[in-house]
C-alpha cells in the first residue's frame, strides 16, 4: 500500500463513528486493509475493535 | 480620623524619649510604628496587641478610603486586610467582601511589575485574584481580619494550589507516557534528523510533518516560514525518512 493510500485510509477512519467502524470491520475481507484497521483502532484507542480485527485476520488466514 | 493623627498619637506613647511618662516606650515598638506609618489598619492592630489606651476616636477599625476625611492619605492593603471591592461584572450585585490572603509581585510575562492579590471571600468561601499595577486596587479597606479568618483563607488558597499542582503533574505524566510510547524524547531538537510525525490536529487531515523540536508537553512542526506547536497527545506515529 502506498503512503498516499495509507493516509487516505487513516483519514477515512478518523472521521467515522464507533458504530460505522464496526459495520466497516464486518465488510472488509482484504487482509492488508484489516491490518491497517487494527493499527488505526489501536492508535485511536478502540481496543475492542483492534482485537476483533486481529481475530478476523487469524480466521481468514486459517481458511486459506 | 486620619492615619496621620493615629500615627502621631501612637508615636507619642511608644517613643523611647517618653520612658518617664509612658510604660509602652521602647525602641523596637517605635520602629514598628514608623514602618507602618501609612497603614492605619496595621497601626490599630499593633495598638490592640500592646494594649495602648488610644483616644476614643480610634475605637472603630472601619476605614473608608473614599471618605472625605481620608483625602491625601495613602492606604495600602496588607496581608490580613479586610477589603470591599465592587466586582459587579463577576459577582452580580454583591460586592467582593473578603480578606487579603497573599500579595505577590508578578516577575514575568506581559503583566510584569504588577501586583497579584489573592482574596478569600468569607461570605461564600470563594477565592478571587485581582491583578493591578496600583498598590491599592480596592474600593475600600474596611478593617483587619482576626487570625482564624486569615488562617481559613490561607488553607483554602493552599488547597486550590495543591489541586492545580496535582492537575499539572497529571498532564505531565500523560505527556511523558505518550513520548515514551511513540518513541521520541522531550526537550530535544530534531532539526535535520529526518524524523517525521503523523499529526491530525484540530480538524486537519492526517499528514506526515517534519519534526523540528520537542518541549515538555509539545512537538513543533514547520508552518510556512514559522513553526507550529502541537500537543504531543495529537501525535499518532513517527517515521524516519532518510
Amino acid at each position: 500500500m502506498t503512503d498516499k493510500a495509507y493516509l487516505h485510509e487513516l483519514n477515512r477512519f478518523s472521521t467515522m463513528s464507533y458504530n460505522q467502524l464496526k459495520t466497516r470491520l464486518y465488510k472488509i475481507t482484504d487482509i492488508e486493509k484489516l491490518k491497517n484497521f487494527a493499527e488505526f483502532a489501536s492508535i485511536f484507542r478502540y481496543k475492542d475493535l483492534a482485537d476483533l480485527a486481529v481475530e478476523k485476520i487469524e480466521f481468514l488466514k486459517g481458511n486459506d | 480620623m486620619t492615619g496621620k493623627t493615629l500615627f502621631r498619637q501612637m508615636a507619642g506613647m511608644v517613643h523611647p524619649d517618653k520612658a518617664t511618662t509612658s510604660e509602652h516606650a521602647s525602641g523596637a515598638k517605635m520602629r514598628e510604628v514608623l514602618k507602618h506609618r501609612n497603614e492605619p489598619e496595621v497601626l490599630l492592630a499593633l495598638a490592640r496587641k500592646w494594649g495602648l489606651q488610644l483616644d476614643g476616636s480610634f475605637d472603630s477599625n472601619a476605614f473608608d478610603r473614599n471618605s472625605s476625611t481620608f483625602a491625601g492619605d495613602v492606604f495600602e492593603a496588607v496581608v490580613g486586610s479586610i477589603i470591599k471591592h465592587n466586582f459587579t461584572y463577576k459577582k452580580g450585585d454583591s460586592a467582593l467582601h473578603g480578606v487579603v490572603v497573599n500579595i505577590r509581585k508578578i516577575t514575568k510575562g506581559y503583566r510584569k511589575g504588577a501586583f497579584e492579590y489573592k482574596i478569600y471571600d468569607f461570605k461564600d468561601g470563594t477565592v478571587w485574584t485581582l491583578k493591578s499595577y496600583e498598590k491599592q486596587p480596592f474600593n475600600k479597606i474596611v478593617g483587619n481580619a482576626d487570625e482564624s479568618t486569615l488562617k481559613t483563607g490561607q488553607d483554602k488558597v493552599d488547597r486550590i494550589n495543591a489541586g492545580n499542582k496535582a492537575v499539572k503533574k497529571l498532564r505531565q505524566d500523560m505527556a511523558d507516557n505518550t513520548f515514551a510510547s511513540i518513541g521520541i524524547k522531550k526537550n530535544k531538537s530534531y532539526q535535520g534528523s529526518g524524523v517525521h510525525v503523523l499529526v491530525g490536529y484540530r480538524g486537519d487531515v492526517y499528514k506526515w510533518h517534519e519534526l523540528i523540536r520537542t518541549t515538555a508537553k509539545s512537538v513543533y512542526i514547520p508552518n510556512g516560514y514559522k513553526e507550529r506547536r502541537i500537543p504531543v497527545g495529537s501525535v499518532r506515529k513517527i517515521k524516519l525518512v532518510a
